[in-house]
């Protein structure tokens, strides 16, 4: 009868999201066009042009089916999905509107996981697999005030080739419903939906040759969900292991640059376009480390094809999620 | 294909490592309490707790990024 009426509930939020996400994209590209908010595609060897920011219509979606969600279930942890997602959002289409800079973005960024720790929706259990769980009541509620930034700027990197941080996202996503499963948690579950669907219909218009970029509204505020959701459902580590090669990429970037700092500001680009459209690594050793580099160092190779790499990378470190979160949750069915 | 299967490894061999290094820090070291019986015994506790959670850290940021250093040198000297 419970799995009936979530069912139900899910189905309502589904179709909700399905329509939001296709009528607001939709939309806003033509708008966008309208009052020439466009971005120079800098991967493709004929000058394109590409609709920017997206982040508006994915934040409107997320809210309207949250929303709908809160109604059914009256869950607190739904309102503090809410007010991360959009306090995340709001940052990054300031960021999308006015430059904010590489300071700036982080910092205020803390902002965001403040509701998490407010309405006090976190489980401070944290839970390792071959290690156990550790109580940790002081030192987790600043883990959250890290952990969110950390997971939106980690979209944001990732966010270089057409459709990549949408897919990714949506690969990531996927350990994350399955551990919520595994755990029962079926509001959570509830509350991921929107995220998963927002993400593959977007994806249709993200995805190579992109229509629309979701700009850093979209990639900040999908991350601070997918960390919010990560969080709030107590399946932290099976996040992490997701994200990991967007983790990874973050890592090489601030390790390489040594400073918090916007791709658009880096002198020498990691990469470099041919004229016949093939990307190909930078060879001076002070350009900056990052995952598309590693790809076509010593392999040089068109978008499509480095949007596949990425893709095999998500799916695989997805593939270890699952595993962990078998290993975690999987005794309990 | 030919750098996805390096570029797998990476993945990996971090995975590993933030399982084990994560796993210590939080399931051994973080809930370590005294470790001494006189008066200051709880400050160098905190001191020993913190620096050996900063030499873990600083373990897996070495060992990920000497891989990938190597790795990128090799593949950029080939190009």
């Amino acid at each position: 009868m419970i799995i009936n009426s979530y069912f139900n509930i899910g189905l309502v939020i589904s179709v909700i999201t399905c329509i939001s996400i296709f009528i607001c994209t939709k939309f806003l590209i033509s708008i966008l066009w309208k009052f020439k908010s466009i971005v120079l595609d800098y991967h493709k060897s004929k000058k394109s042009f590409v609709a920017h920011p997206g982040g508006p219509s994915i934040i409107i979606t997320i809210l309207i089916a949250e929303i709908v969600l809160y109604y059914f279930t009256n869950e607190l942890k739904i309102i503090a999905i809410i007010l991360t997602t959009i306090i995340a959002g709001t940052i990054g289409l300031i960021d999308d509107l006015k430059n904010l800079g590489g300071y700036w973005k982080p910092i205020l960024l803390l902002l965001s996981p403040i509701p998490i720790i407010f309405l006090d929706v976190y489980n401070p259990n944290l839970l390792f697999p071959l290690f156990g769980a550790v109580h940790m009541t002081i030192i987790y509620p600043v883990l959250i005030l890290i952990a969110i930034p950390i997971t939106s700027n980690t979209i944001n990197t990732i966010d270089v080739l057409n459709g990549v941080s949408s897919g990714f996202t949506l690969v990531a996503a996927i350990p994350l419903v399955f551990a919520l499963l595994l755990k029962g948690d079926w509001i959570m579950v509830l509350a991921t939906i929107p995220l998963i669907l927002t993400l593959t219909i977007f994806l249709h218009y993200h995805k190579y040759p992109s229509k629309i970029f979701p700009g850093d509204s979209g990639t900040l505020s999908i991350g601070a969900m997918y960390g919010a959701i990560a969080i709030i459902g107590g399946v932290e580590i099976i996040g992490v292991i997701a994200l990991l090669p967007a983790i990874l990429n973050s890592f090489f970037f601030l390790a390489s640059v040594k400073r918090f700092t916007e791709h658009k500001l880096i002198k020498i680009r990691p990469t470099i376009v041919l004229p016949d459209g093939i990307i190909t690594a930078e060879k001076d050793h002070r350009a900056p480390i990052t995952l598309v580099r590693l790809i076509v160092a010593g392999n040089p190779s068109n978008e499509k094809t480095i949007i596949k790499y990425m893709m095999i990378l998500a799916i695989f470190s997805s593939f270890l999620a699952i595993i962990v979160s078998l290993a975690m949750f999987g005794v309990a069915i | 294909m030919k750098n996805i299967f390096p570029l797998l490894g990476l993945v990996f061999i971090s995975f590993v490592l933030v399982l084990l290094i994560f796993g210590i820090i939080f399931t051994i070291i973080v809930p370590i309490n005294n470790l001494f019986q006189f008066r200051l015994g709880n400050i160098i506790t905190g001191i020993l707790k913190t620096s050996t959670v900063v030499i873990l850290c600083m373990t897996w940021i070495y060992a990920i990024n000497r891989i990938t250093k190597f790795y990128l040198d090799d593949r950029l000297k080939n190009q």
